[in-house]
Formats: structure tokens, sequence, C-alpha cells
């Protein structure tokens, strides 16, 4: 049977729906009137009953004291005779025996004959009036007036008969009225109908026609207004779903919306680039089908109960910044693409489960590269043995690795926001720094040797390296100090110095130094018109020291003599050690030639004082020297070297333990020692 | 004690009850008329009370009996049907054979009966009423129309007696002008005059009589007579039987002998009754 076979007619229905509606409030209306009739024509008859009992009340008081039976009997007959009553009764008030008895006699024709069913619809009949006949406290008899219920369900009958009829004409007009009206009616529902079909199968223009039913025209109105609005909905839908596409597609970021049944619904160009697939491949496929292998972070598998997509369309719950691995199946292991996930669940109005989620996914393979690198480098920061300073362009300190606090004793809190110049420790000049800082504008970095102070006030040799780091614009964004403590380097070079000009018995300066120093203050001597002296010096009888106690004794010995040389001269003089038991004195800036003999006299007494050389050994050693003088003897310090060798000679020949000048050696005895050189002005206020 | 004999106990104190009460009392109903002065309706009204407290006070039962008319009422007197009675008719010459004996007469004072005339009119003594059409309540009457029909005898005077069936009637014919006269009890003209501010001009008044009088018919046992007479006359004293009397306007009831009527057994005489 078809659908429309089984539709009933709307105004038929109408018809039937209202006529039976009108019928049950008509019947309705009329039962409740019976009622309310009933009971209205009920309390009027007894209302009727007791004003006849009233009336007759004292003439049948009168007649039952008098005994006068015959003036009730005919009282109660007048009483029946009236037709409202069915019957009247005198009784014995204390028996309720009838004593006298009067019933209504009714003729055919003076009531209606009434269907037994209205009998029900009226009710209960009225109820009989009794008043006690009594006077001055007496008690005569008990007057029972018995209302005529036939009567009275006549008169019901009779105005119910003629509602009836109205009612009935009333159902009989309205269904009539109805009828019209609906056949009036159901043409412009047609219409909308016919309209409502064209607009069915697309056709938006379509109108429905103005009536004069003002209700169909404005259901006809509103129908209208209301295809308007569905067409510059479908318009804004369009444009809408057209601007969402072009959102899709214009995302960097991947889409894939993923049906509950795992059918890829939809997607954008850049999840298929992700997932390296060919345009088409995607809809309405199942999503395991593109599944490449997946790992998580760490690289193991990633099984497919874990996967966000299955996580989320089977918890509800969204999953977000979930980290995994596509590997093509066949490519190389170093070829898995990093993806970033987010699956978000959507759901029907109402639903419990989603009916689908949103992936989308973000290509975060170079991310995790330079995580990785970032990750690596700032493992190579803080690992790092060499101090590393990181700066910001105005040279704020911004980050400080461990070796720095355990190089300098700062901790970062102490280092961060400040300038490394807070750990200078003011051994370079401010032209050391701003050449420094030249370099590293001009070229980018520099690299050299600076001495910091450490949180305790030690200073301490770097060797810094120092970059700009500059953005794409070629910016300088930051600086980079990296530092190697080089304290142990310098104290060994210190050494290897000390080892090549100094000599190892005495800690002495040795040939070399002295050759400098003489240099030196042969030019500096030259420059400001000094005298320079020089005594060379050998040690007496030092041989048979040696070689009666050995030459540890020998060398304790040459210390000894060293020091108590050392303890006589200025701190400006040098004592070198030429090898041996020979030794030279440089004195600078003499002045006066009386002190150089003096000094002479006391190095030759020091030298000739016994030294105790344990185990209560004593040795006693001279020495002898040969004096040259700058500018008489020599002009460099190779003749004054010279000229002194000579003049020890020349000494040592005289007697030893003695000297003498290089002018004495040349035979000049008479000369005198020293020939004074002229002073400068300068000179003399020196 | 099982079932029967508690229903045997109770049997016999029920009957100790009954023979004590009928040993207090006289069983015997006894009969009280009342003359129809007004319907039998406030008649039973106004006398049931009354007969109830006596009937308590004295233990005689008395019930009210009358007539549907003063006639028919006198006839049943004269046939002795009453026991008791409240009547003056007795005390006419044809029911003096009964005997019924005098045991109290209602209270107040002595009454009498007036002929009156409107202000206006222009009838100054009962001769101005000769031939005249004059208002009389009833024939029965004893006050306003037995005694002033004496007063009329003596007067020489013959008038129109126009019956107007009871006191407020013969006060409207006079008043509608129907009549020129109109003859009244006195205490009821007063009352009247007093309630509808009724102006009169009195033309003639009657001797003072007693008012109507409690009888007893003289097979009424004197021991039962005395018991209701003093249960009437206490009326007057006792709360309840003042209460009672009030409620029914009465005046009460004084103690009188047949002697005290031997003035309305000569109006009755005059008039022929």
């Amino acid at each position: 049977m078809s659908q429309a076979s089984n539709r009933w007619s709307l105004r038929y229905v109408l018809i039937v729906l209202s006529g039976l509606s009108v019928f049950l409030v008509t019947l309705v209306a009329l039962s409740v009137m019976v009622s309310h009739e009933t009971r209205e024509i009920s309390q009027m008859t007894e209302q009727h009953t007791n004003q006849m009992v009233d009336l007759v009340e004292p003439l049948l008081v009168g007649s039952l004291v008098v005994g006068d039976l015959a003036t009730v009997q005919q009282s109660l007959r007048n009483m029946v005779s009236e037709g409202s009553l069915s019957s009247v009764i005198i009784a014995d008030p204390s028996t309720n025996a009838p004593i006298l008895f009067a019933r209504s006699r009714l003729k055919t024709g003076d009531t209606q004959t009434v269907p037994t069913w209205f009998g029900f619809l009226a009710g209960e009949p009225p109820k009989p009036v009794k008043r006690r006949l009594a006077a001055g406290g007496v008690a005569y008899a008990d007057l029972i007036a018995n209302p005529s219920y036939q009567r009275l369900l006549s008169t019901l009958w009779n105005s119910t008969q003629n509602m009836i009829l109205l009612a009935a004409g009333m159902l009989l007009t309205q269904l009539a009225l109805l009828t019209w009206i609906l056949a009036r009616g159901m043409k412009p529902l047609s219409n909308l109908v016919l309209v409502m079909r064209q607009i069915g199968e697309g056709d938006l223009g379509a109108k429905v026609p103005n009536t004069r039913l003002n209700e169909i025209a404005q259901v006809g109105d509103a129908f209208n207004h209301m295809v308007g609005n569905v067409k510059e909905l479908m318009r804004s839908l369009r444009e809408s779903e057209e601007q969402h596409r072009s959102a899709l597609t214009a995302l960097i970021e991947g889409v894939i919306i993923v049906r509950s049944d795992g059918i890829i619904q939809t997607y954008n160009p850049a999840a298929r680039c992700m997932l390296g697939l060919e345009s088409g491949q995607l809809a309405g496929a199942l999503l395991r089908d593109h599944c490449h292998s997946e790992v998580r972070e760490d690289g193991t598998p990633l099984p497919v109960d874990q996967h966000p997509v299955w996580v989320t369309l089977h918890t509800g719950k969204p999953v977000t910044n979930f980290v995994m691995g596509i590997l093509p199946t066949g490519a190389a292991a170093n070829s898995t693409r990093w993806l970033a996930i987010n699956s978000q669940p959507l759901f029907s109005e109402g639903g419990a489960q989603p009916h689908a989620v949103v992936m989308s996914i973000s290509d975060i393979t170079e991310r995790k590269e330079i995580d990785d690198r970032l990750r690596l480098a700032a493992a190579v920061f803080h690992n790092s043995h060499e101090r590393i300073i990181i700066t910001d362009a105005s040279s704020r300190i911004v980050a400080v690795n461990d070796a720095f606090t355990e190089i300098t004793g700062f901790s970062q809190t102490d280092a961060i926001g400040k300038n490394p110049s807070f750990i200078r420790s003011g051994r370079h000049e401010t032209a050391f720094y701003k050449t420094m800082w030249d370099c590293i504008h001009q070229n980018g970095y520099w690299r050299g040797e600076i001495w910091n102070r450490n949180k305790f006030g030690e200073i301490f040799p770097e060797w810094i390296s120092i970059s700009a780091v500059k953005n794409e614009r070629e910016v300088v964004t930051h600086y980079i100090s990296i530092a190697t403590n080089i304290s142990v380097i310098k104290q060994a070079e210190d050494r290897l110095r000390h080892l090549a000009h100094y000599d190892a018995l005495t800690d002495l300066p040795n040939r070399l130094l002295l050759q400098l120093r003489l240099d030196h203050a042969v030019e500096r001597a030259r420059r400001q018109h000094h005298r320079v002296a020089v005594l060379y010096m050998d040690l007496d009888r030092f041989k048979q020291v040696n070689d009666k106690y050995g030459h540890e004794a020998g060398d304790d010995l040459l210390r000894i003599i060293s020091s108590r040389f050392l303890g006589r001269l200025r701190e400006e003089d040098t004592l070198a050690r030429l090898g041996g038991d020979e030794f030279v004195v440089l004195l600078e800036g003499i002045n006066q030639v009386d002190n150089i003999y003096n000094l002479v006299n006391d190095l030759i007494r020091l030298a000739g004082e016994s030294v105790a050389l344990g185990d209560g050994r004593e040795a006693s050693v001279g020495v002898t020297i040969g004096v040259s003088l700058f500018p008489d003897d020599g002009k460099t310090a190779e003749e004054l070297l010279s000229t002194a060798d000579t003049a020890l000679y020349k000494a040592k020949n005289a007697g030893r333990n003695t000297y003498r000048t290089f002018r004495e050696s040349q035979g000049n005895a008479d000369a005198p020692a020293i020939i004074p050189v002229p002073m400068t002005e300068k000179d003399r206020h020196t | 004690m099982n079932f029967i004999q508690a229903i045997v106990l109770s049997f016999y104190l029920v009957a100790l009850n009954w023979i004590g009460y009928a040993a207090a009392t006289d069983d015997k109903v006894y009969s009280f008329g009342v003359l129809n002065q007004q319907s039998a309706q406030l008649t039973a009204e106004r006398w049931n009370p009354i007969l109830r407290h006596v009937s308590q006070v004295s233990g005689i039962r008395l019930l009210l009996r009358m007539a549907p008319t003063v006639q028919e009422t006198d006839a049943a007197m004269g046939r002795g049907e009453y026991d008791f009675m409240f009547t003056n008719h007795i005390f006419q010459s044809a029911y003096e054979r009964v005997g019924y004996r005098v045991l109290a007469r209602a209270g107040g004072e002595l009454n009498y009966g007036v002929i009156i005339v409107t202000p206006e009119s222009p009838a100054q003594t009962l001769t101005d009423l000769q031939g005249q059409p004059v208002a009389f309540p009833s024939a029965d009457a004893f006050m306003s129309y037995a005694a002033t029909q004496v007063g009329l005898m003596k007067a020489g005077v013959a008038v129109q007696a126009v019956f107007a069936g009871n006191q407020e009637g013969a006060v409207a014919q006079l008043r509608a002008r129907r009549v020129v006269a109109a003859s009244l009890h006195a205490r009821l003209l007063l009352d009247y005059a007093q309630r509808e501010n009724f102006q009169f001009r009195e033309l003639y008044a009657t001797p003072r009589y007693p008012e109507l009088a409690v009888i007893a018919h003289p097979r009424v046992a004197s021991r039962v007579a005395d018991k209701v007479s003093a249960a009437l006359i206490g009326m007057n004293t006792g709360i309840e039987g003042a209460e009672i009397l009030a409620r029914s306007n009465f005046p009460g009831f004084e103690k009188a002998s047949n002697a005290e009527y031997v003035s309305v057994r000569s109006v009755y005489k005059a008039i022929g009754k």
C-alpha cells in the first residue's frame, strides 16, 4: 500500500473532529444545563412546597387543635390538587403512622411521557418537605409533602427537548460553515504545497501567491520570508564553506577529518603532502590504509590503539601535541618525518561518543632537528669545561655556563643581567678593551689573553674568544665569550721563561738574562747619561771546597754566598751567575764611584766569611772581582763584560781575594780607578 | 450474674419505677377547654405551655380541648365535656345547671367595656346613637357587647349592631366612618390606641367586671381541682411560671369564686342569655 493511501484528508479530519468536538461540547453543555435545571427546578419545587405548607400550616394546626379532621383532610386534598405534589400525609408525630393521606391523581395528558434514560440524567427526585405541626410546644402531627417527580421530569424533558433541537441546529450550522471555510481555505494550502514542492526541487524563486484569507496569507508571507532567509542562509553557507575550504587549503598545517568508522571524510593539500600521498588517495579511504610505519618519539613502533585518532574516537577526549614519526614503507630509516598531531573530537548534538575526529598535523621534522641541535648546543654549553658567557647586544649577560661558576665562583644569579666587565681584574688598561671591541665590531670576533678576577679577588689569565652573533639581517644580537683558564699554561710558561733566564742552582739571573739586562741598562744609561758598573766575580778556592766536600756542599756554598751578595745589593741591582763559581753584578744609576768600591770591599768581605755546610763542616772561600764601567770601559754590554773579565784576570794575577778596575788592568795604576763622566743637569736632579 | 438474671433484674427495676410513678401522680388526663377568643392555633400557642407547666407542678395531666367555634365550644361545655375550662359563658343562664365551680380568674384589674366615637363626631351621649350603626366585635363578647348592650338598654337606645368579627375590625369600621360608634373592650382599645396612635372620644363606660374564669366540672375531685388552682395561681410567683406567662402575654391567675361573677350573670340575664 502506498504512503499516500495511508493519509487522511485534512478537510474531512477537521470536519469530523470539529463535528465531534461540537457534539461533545454540546452534550456536555446539555448535561450541565439539565443538571443545573434539575437542581433549580428541584429547589423551586422545594421552595414552592415549603410556601404551600407555610400557607396551610396555621389552618392545619388550628384544625388539629380543635380536632377538625374533616377540615384537615380537605386541606390535604386542596394541596395535592394544585398539581405540584404527588402526595401529602399527616402522620402521628410519635409513631410516624399515617393518620390522613391525600394523593395526586394525574390525568392522561397532564404530563408528557419521559424516556427512562432521561430519568437517570435528571438525577435524584426532589426531597419531601416534612413539617411538624405544633403549637405551644405540643406536637399534634407531622405533615409530609412529596413533590411530584413525574411533573418535574416532564417539565425538564420539555425544556431539554427544546435545547436538543437548538443544539442540533447549531451543530449543523457549524458543520456547514466549517465545510465552506475549509473548502475555501484548502485551495491556498494546495498552492502552498505546490510551491513547497517546487522549492524542494531546488526552485528557490518560487513564491506562495497571495490570498484574501488573512491567516493563510500570513502563513504564505511567513513561508516566503522563510524561503528568502533560507536563500540568504544558503548563500552565506556556500560562502562560509568556500572560505573554510580556502582556509583549509591555505593552512600550512595538515587537516584530516576522520569519521568514527575510520573513513577519511575530508582533508587539505597540506595533509596530503605531509603524508606523501597523491591527490585523490585519501577521501573515502580508511585512515589505517594510509598508515605508514609509525613510531613514537623514542623511535619505537606506535601501536594502532595509541594513535591519537583512535584514542580520541574511543575516549571522546582531545589529544594535543602528540609527536610521532612516519616512515614510508621501504624508505631509509633516516628519512623519518616527524609530525605533531592534535586530534579534536566532533560530537553530534546530545551525542556522548564523537561521530568524527579532526586531526591537525604539523610537520616538525626541521623543528625537531633544530631542537636536537639546540639540545646538543645546550649540552655543550652546560658541559663545556670552558667558561662561556652569552650577552645580549648591549653586553648584558643573558647566560653563563656551569664552568663559569666553577672558574669564577660567581653563580648564574650573580652574573645574569650584568656586564661581563664585573670580573675585570684591572690589569688591563682601557685602551686594551677598546682595541678588543674595535676588533669585534670590525671582524666579528676577537681572541686573546685577558686577566680577570674571580669572586675571591684572585686574578687569573684566560684565553678568550669573543664572537658577535648576528641575525639574518646582520644585526648583532648576542656576544659569546668562550674562555679557557690558562693559569697553568702561564705558570708553565713562566717556569720555562725562568729556567731560560735564571740559574737553576741559585735562582739568580743567568748569562742570557744578564745580557738582556745589561743591554737595557746600557741603553738606558746612554739615554740618561748614567754610569753602569759591571763587577765580574770569581770565587777563590771553590774547587778545593768542591773536591773536599763534594758537589752538593759546593752547591750549598754557592747558594749561601749568592744569598749574602743579594743581601748587600740594592733591589734594582742584578746579581747573575754565569756558571761554575763566576758571578756578575750589574749596577745601574751610579752617581758616586766610591760607592762601588765600598760595595766591592763588602762583597770580598762577605765571600770571605766562613760558610757552614752542615754536619759541622765549614768552608771559607774568597772572591776576586774585575770592575768595568760604562761608558768608560765599554760602550756595549759585550765590551763591558769583556773589560770586566780582563780586569778579573788581572786581579787574579795580583793575588786573588781582591779587585781590579779595567783601567788598572791596563797598567795605568796611577790613573784614577774611575774616571768621572761629566753629569748632565738632568742627572743631578735624579 | 448471667444474661437471663440481668434481664429479670432490669424488668424488676423498671416495674418498681413505674409503680412509684403511678402512686405519685394521677394518671388520668383531664380536658381543659378554652373559649374561642383567638384562632385555635394562637390559643394552643398560648395555653399549651401554661397547661404543661400546671401539669408538671400539680401532677394533674391537663390536655387542651377546643371546638371549632364558640357555639360548639359552649355546647360541649353545656354537655359537660370539659373537666376544666377558661370561659365566662358558663355564667349564662343556659349553663348554670351544669354546676361548674370557679377556681380562679384571669389576673389584673377588673375590666370594662366602652362605646367610643371619633373626636369630631357630633354624638355626645348614648342617646345620640339612637338608630345609628354601631360596630361590635362579636355577639359573644362580654365586655364589648353584653356589658355595653346593658348600658344602651338602660339608656333606652337602640342601635344598628354591626358585627366586625374582632376588636380591630370594629375600630376599622369606625375609622372608615361606616359606623358612628364602636363598642370595645377597654384594655384592648387602649392597647390599640397606643399602638396605632388612634384618637377617640369615649361616650360610655360599663361597670368593671372580672375577666374570664377557670372553672372545674363537678365531677372533678376537689383535691384535683385545688391542685390545678394552686398551680395556676402559683405561676404568678414562680420563676418558670412567670416566664411562661410573660411569653404568652397573659396577666396571670388569681384566686376567685362563683360569688365574684354575680355581676356577670346579671349582665347575661339582662340581655337574655
